[in-house]
């Protein structure tokens, strides 16, 4: 166990990225710059792919295909309004790969949105967001910082959509600014300040471009860095807290006396005792460098295999080029907000406000409603809360289910035909139902079983499970007119010129 | 296990990293070919190198800027040259200067009357009324470029592509 | 010390080894496109057609036809190499020549492009997409594959509609035959008598002046029996029944064969705002100052009167002849009408003598502005002869000596 002299150039660059001993590989994290984000060792917990899904690891690369992709793409495209529909039009047709970039940039955006909401899953059905017993761990504060990545994520897939100047992106941004234009008092002065207009134009573009290339990205990469680094400042992934109460349970080792010190001749002794139980062993963990590094690389070249295989068999459609005169039947948000578009449908207060304003402050809130420090690491925390998750899921079907077909056969105005309050259709209508029905849930196994962890992972799993259905419902079960089809209906043709 | 067997394993694990670490490289270049492409242009949206500036007769005697094409067209009686209104130094526009008068001077051995001569705004530099060099940076004279009748419909074609000696006359 | 597991590095082998593979794929894919096996082709055809041809002058790689003035790019000569040669009349597409190499006469190609004419969607270089029978591109190739969907017996050439964009306040153009026919039935049947057509009308129908810009949302489809939802199908149907159409609408039958119906649903669209077209582009407008008609025939005396001569050697600049009407913009020289007596009186000769020997200000002008052969010097000796006979009142048939030494 010595370090090998290093003599050739080819050594001296690579070494740290194979070491050939343990101690070797220690000096390697703190020689190596790219590699001292990383922990000396890391434990064969983490390293599972069973527990963590690498869902963090496949996110940031696929901001980083992004980031490269959108580099190259901003020499092609024109942010005008002119210009910018034939620029995309261009690039599809008439610059070497740009099919390829566009369409890569295209998959690994969408791809982005989902694995930051699965990332989310995994995060709170493991009970990750959980503070532990770990000095100076922070991590309810990283689980607000991830929200805030969700955020930004969804603001820059948003922003990004408007770029290519087409009809679908022009009525989606129409459709999804008007959201904010729901918000009352100040709703409409927020939607024009967005725009830079009245209406969706040169100054909405530009805004929007801005804001897709340089503002959000650069505030999305410090925000994830410090993400990443609060998850070493935070003693590791959560499920190393099971390592750390296996340790608590075994009585400690004695502190190995390794070093003498002198202070100026003043003091001398050895290290001061460490309280603290060695988490770490020989068994149950090994050197980042080679087997992190090693783990991240089939990451990331797994996340580009699948993303730019997608990408070679997807085109990235375009539509006609945007036109304020026509609105397309039917003009839909992008697919992440079409939950939303379809609460809208209902109630703009109710689904385009308070119900996304509850989701996002909710999520926020979780880890400070839910302190219950126990199971951390664990899927779904133990059987119970598998039980819990489950039932939480089936309330999800059934009160979105119940409240979509309330929505799709008693639509409420006609109803009450004689009520001309909007404030009673705002309260009276299927999102408010539904968003009763979570609440709820909620309270109901609180009572059951008076555990806020298994009450939240209930409705939390109820939430994923009601997004996904009115994803699903606003995506493929809404056509012209916004009037509701079964799958196996198809929709009435559109009329084209010849 | 034998220390022979570990070494022989320890080869073959070696080589297979190798192997996959060169595999990846070469997938890491082949994906970095199409970023490089992407930025050369296939198409250009510029003004085409040969075209038709009109027909003969509607230009004026003497000396004339096509400005969109940055070319100067000269007419004498019925004879027409075109040189190039790009400072050979570092592409300015050269701006034609008439004389008061006509002068009589020697420019390549030649006597000529001159009326007036080109100056560069940038450098300084300034040519003859044939494009010849003289003075400050320029390293050469003006280009001088074809002219000819289009057989469609008569008008003048230039063609800035293509560049021609300074005895070169278009007589129509 | 511990190694990575064998398992592992396969992985990543094998995903290296995709990663490759799709690396691979994507440069294959993106470096043979369709055109250049066209473009191949067609030097192949060239050289087995015309032996002598230089192969290398042939242009290769993406080819197109910018036109900035109606913001066009129309690749289409990347694949359809051969539309300006001569000689490939009878190869098959792409290849072949265009079919009326006449038009370019007064349509330029590289002024007027491809698309402005045909239809398709230029700026694509595959043929399903140029052609652009493909979702989002409204206007696809108006040729004989789009017209076999409306009558496959008899397509209706549809690109007029194309044509009439530009032509459209022509009454009659040569080529666009059913155009034409549409125009002289707007005509017939009165239809501005309810419609606002280009600016007039009677206001019991709709304006139909920018009827061809309205979109599919505008068009209700609610009473077609047929599957064909296409606006010209729309059309075509309500020029014949237009009750079946639009149950409420008071627009009479008028019982339209389908080529009428056809030709005036073409006409209605291509009625679309062309307010944006440059005018270069718009035939039959009058492009010139406006003048009287007594203005009108003034010019016309000078330009073909019996001072023609002067008018065209640019004589009246400086010199009235009042024999011939013609007065001088500037008149800074002496009337031509009095010269013999003039030139007598001022320098003692005779007009002739002047003429080929003249001296002062008429030297310079007759060695480098005004350079006359001997043949137009006498023809200017006798025409002013003539208008001094004429101011003179001496009859015209006095004839002036022709002494040829």
């Amino acid at each position: 166990m010595s370090l090998t002299p290093k003599t050739t150039l080819w050594d001296k660059l690579v070494w740290s990225w194979r070491p050939e001993s343990n101690r070797e590989a220690g000096s390697s994290i703190v020689s190596n710059f790219l590699l001292h984000w990383f922990p000396n060792r890391v434990t064969l917990k983490s390293l599972a792919f069973g527990y963590s899904l690498y869902l963090g690891t496949i996110t940031f690369t696929l901001f980083l295909i992004l980031t490269l992709s959108g580099i190259v793409l901003m020499f092609l495209y024109v942010p005008s309004v002119e210009r910018a529909y034939w620029s995309i039009k261009d690039i599809d047709f008439a610059v070497s790969f740009g099919w390829l970039l566009r369409r890569t940039h295209r998959i690994a955006a969408h791809l982005m949105v989902a694995t930051v909401f699965l990332h989310m899953f995994r995060v709170f059905l493991t009970g990750s967001y959980k503070k532990g017993s770990a000095n100076g761990s922070t991590r309810p504060f990283n689980w607000v910082l991830g929200v805030g990545l969700l955020v930004l994520t969804l603001g820059l897939s948003f922003t990004g959509y408007l770029l290519p100047w087409d009809q679908l992106a022009f009525w989606a941004i129409t459709v999804g600014t008007s959201i904010a234009g729901a918000v009352p008092l100040v709703g409409e002065q927020m939607r024009q300040f967005l725009l830079g207009g009245t209406i969706i134009g040169q100054n909405t573009l530009i805004r929007f471009y801005v804001l897709h290339v340089a503002f959000l990205p650069l505030i999305l990469f410090g925000v994830s860095i410090w993400h990443m680094w609060r998850i070493r400042k935070d003693g590791g992934l959560a499920v190393v807290e099971q390592i750390r109460e296996e340790a608590v349970e075994s009585p400690p080792e004695l502190p190995k006396k390794t070093k003498t010190y002198s202070i100026l001749g003043i003091a001398k002794g050895t290290t001061v005792h460490v309280k603290e139980p060695s988490l770490l062993n020989k068994a149950n963990s090994v050197p980042s460098s080679p087997f992190l590094t090693f783990r991240t690389l089939t990451i990331v070249l797994l996340t580009l295999v699948f993303t730019i295989g997608l990408a070679l068999i997807t085109p990235a459609p375009l539509e006609g080029p945007a036109n304020p005169e026509v609105t397309p039947n039917p003009a839909k948000a992008p697919w992440y907000f079409l939950g939303l578009q379809e609460l809208v449908g209902y109630s703009a207060l109710i689904g385009g406000v308070i119900i996304p304003g509850l989701v996002i402050f909710g999520l926020a809130l979780i880890p400070f409603l839910d302190r219950e420090q126990k199971y951390i690491g664990r899927w779904f925390s133990n059987s119970s809360g598998r039980k819990w998750s489950v039932a939480g899921a089936g309330w999800g079907i059934v009160s979105t289910a119940v409240c979509m077909g309330i929505g799709v056969t008693m639509p409420v105005r006609e109803m009450f035909p004689g009520i001309e309050s909007q404030l009673f259709f705002d309260i009276v209508n299927p999102a408010t139902l539904l968003l009763l029905t979570f609440v709820a849930l909620y309270f109901l196994v609180l009572k059951i079983t008076g555990s806020t962890r298994l009450a939240a992972t209930a409705t939390f799993s109820g939430f994923i499970v009601s997004f996904i259905l009115l994803t699903y419902m606003g995506t493929a079960l809404r056509g012209p007119n916004w009037d509701f089809y079964w799958p196996w209906q198809s929709w009435p043709e559109h009329p084209i010129q010849f | 296990m034998s220390t022979a067997d570990k070494k022989v394993n320890n080869e073959r694990r070696s080589f297979l990293t190798k192997l996959t670490m060169g595999i990846f490289g070469a997938g890491v270049a082949s994906f970095s070919w199409p970023y490089l492409r992407s930025l050369s242009p296939n198409i250009l949206y510029e003004p085409p190198q040969r075209f038709k500036i009109g027909l003969p007769e509607t230009f004026s005697q003497g000396v004339e800027f096509l400005e969109k094409q940055r070319v100067y067209l000269f007419r004498e009686g019925n004879s027409f040259h075109a040189i190039s209104g790009i400072c050979s130094h570092l592409g300015c526009t050269v701006k034609y200067t008439p004389f008061r008068q006509q002068k009589e001077m020697k420019v390549r051995n030649l006597d000529v009357v001159s009326t007036g001569e080109f100056h560069c705004p940038c450098h300084g530099s300034k040519f003859r009324d044939e494009g010849t060099n003289y003075a400050g940076p320029a390293p050469k004279p003006l280009a001088w470029h074809p002219l000819e009748i289009s057989p469609d419909d008569g008008q003048l074609l230039v063609d800035i592509s293509q560049k021609v000696g300074r005895d070169f006359r278009l007589v129509v | 010390m511990k190694k990575i597991g064998k398992k592992e590095i396969t992985l990543l082998l094998v995903s290296s080894i995709i990663f490759l593979g799709l690396g691979a794929a994507a440069i294959i894919y993106d470096a043979s496109p369709e055109w250049v096996y066209y473009q191949s082709e067609f030097r192949q055809i060239i050289s087995e057609n015309f032996g002598s041809v230089d192969l290398n002058s042939i242009p290769r790689g993406i080819q197109q036809i910018w036109v900035e003035d109606l913001n066009s790019s129309d690749r289409c000569i990347t694949c359809h190499q051969g539309i300006g040669w001569k000689g490939l009349e009878n190869i098959e597409q792409p290849w072949k020549t265009h079919p009326n190499p006449e038009l370019f006469k007064d349509h330029p190609i590289e002024k007027f492009g491809c698309t402005i004419c045909h239809g398709g969607q230029g700026l694509a270089l595959s043929e399903y997409d140029a052609h652009g029978f493909v979702k989002h591109w409204e206007e696809p190739l108006l040729g004989k594959t789009i017209g076999m969907e409306y009558d496959p017996r008899n397509p209706p050439t549809l690109n007029e509609i194309k044509c009439n964009f530009c032509h459209r306040y022509e009454r009659e153009t040569a080529g666009m035959d059913l155009i034409n026919h549409g125009k002289k039935l707007l005509r017939d049947k009165a239809c501005k008598v309810c419609h606002v057509i280009n600016g007039d009308g009677g206001s019991l129908g709709p304006d139909l002046t920018h009827e061809g810009d309205k979109h599919a949302e505008g068009f209700d489809f609610s009473n077609f029996a047929t599957e064909q939802t296409t606006i010209l199908n729309w059309h075509v149907n309500h020029f014949q029944t237009p009750n079946n159409v639009v149950p409420s609408s008071i627009m009479p039958e008028m019982n339209f064969q389908t080529k009428d119906a056809v030709a005036l649903s073409m006409l209605v669209m291509s009625w679309k705002d062309n307010s944006e077209l440059p005018i270069a582009y718009v035939p039959g407008l009058n492009k010139k100052d406006i003048q009287t008609p007594e203005e009108v025939e003034k010019e016309r005396e000078m330009r073909e009167g019996d001072g023609a001569f002067f008018v065209e050697n640019s004589c009246f600049i400086c010199h009235s002849i009042k024999g011939f009407n013609i007065k001088s913009p500037t008149e800074k020289g002496p009337d031509l009408s009095y010269a013999p007596d003039d030139v007598r009186a001022r320098f003692s000769r005779d007009l002739e003598d002047f003429i080929f020997d003249p001296t002062g200000t008429m030297k310079i002008i007759f060695e480098s502005q005004i350079v006359l052969t001997d043949e137009q010097k006498w023809e200017a000796i006798e025409k002013i002869r003539k208008a001094y006979n004429i101011v003179t009142n001496k009859s015209g048939e006095d004839k002036p000596e022709k002494n040829h030494n």
